[in-house]
């Protein structure tokens, strides 16, 4: 496993960990405390995702004498996985508002609170993306085809 | 990534050069040893400049080392059968 397969799933774990730990609260919010659409500031716990930034620091470079770290099929695969990553999030970006134009009209008004959680709910989707599509291409290196 | 068209001798001279390993010729070509493997199994098809980097290492001329597999063409070349 190369360093940004490694990258990749920390960014995943991370990534999951936090919605998981977000949604966690904001149900129990909700049901246990009755708290209502407050209940929903639950989701700003989700901002320790940005601990997946520490990845870099996680998994420094190592480089081994003569050897190549980072060559022209990284990059490809690292311009692949980004670009996807845009999409969804455009995707999600452009879905969450029809969404909402439909679900209440043109007349209709949501919380200015609810812009954050499209915005976390964009990156989410952004990055979960890209660690998927980095671990994919990558794929499975094959047992028998060592040297 | 899919299988490409590109066939390739990389394995067979490897073999062939004092049974280079994929890790040595990483080195030589200026890649990482994940990228031989994928450029081995078909799955990544190399950038010209690594195409003529590995032929260079065997010296042999690129080839020699990668062929195009002509029975992936017309799928999806662009090229179409003139009609008569």
């Amino acid at each position: 496993m190369n360093r940004q397969q490694k990258l990749a799933w920390f960014n995943l774990v991370i990534l999951v960990f936090s919605l998981l730990l977000s949604s966690t609260v904001v149900i129990w919010m909700a049901v246990v405390l009755k708290a209502g659409p407050i209940a929903l500031s639950g989701f700003g716990l989700f901002a320790i995702c940005l601990l997946h930034l520490l990845g870099p620091a996680v998994f420094p470079k190592k480089r081994k004498a003569g050897q190549v770290v980072f060559d022209e099929r990284d990059a490809e695969i690292a311009r692949r996985a980004l670009s996807y990553g845009d999409v969804t999030s455009n995707v999600f970006f452009v879905s969450t508002f029809v969404c909402a134009l439909l679900a209440l009209g043109f007349e209709g008004s949501v919380r200015v609170a609810s812009l954050g959680l499209i915005i976390g709910g964009a990156y989410f989707v952004s990055k979960v993306t890209e660690s998927l599509t980095t671990l994919i291409l990558y794929g499975r290196e094959p047992k028998d085809v060592q040297d | 990534m899919s299988k490409t068209e590109l066939k390739n001798r990389i394995r067979r001279l490897r073999f062939d050069h004092d049974e280079m390993t994929q890790q040595e010729l990483a080195n030589r070509a200026g890649v990482t040893r994940q990228t031989i493997i994928a450029i081995e199994g078909g799955k990544y098809a190399p950038s010209l400049m690594l195409a003529f980097r590995i032929a260079r290492v065997f010296g042999l001329r690129l080839e020699e080392v990668f062929q195009y597999d002509k029975a992936g063409l017309g799928k999806d070349s662009g090229t179409k059968t003139p009609r008569k």
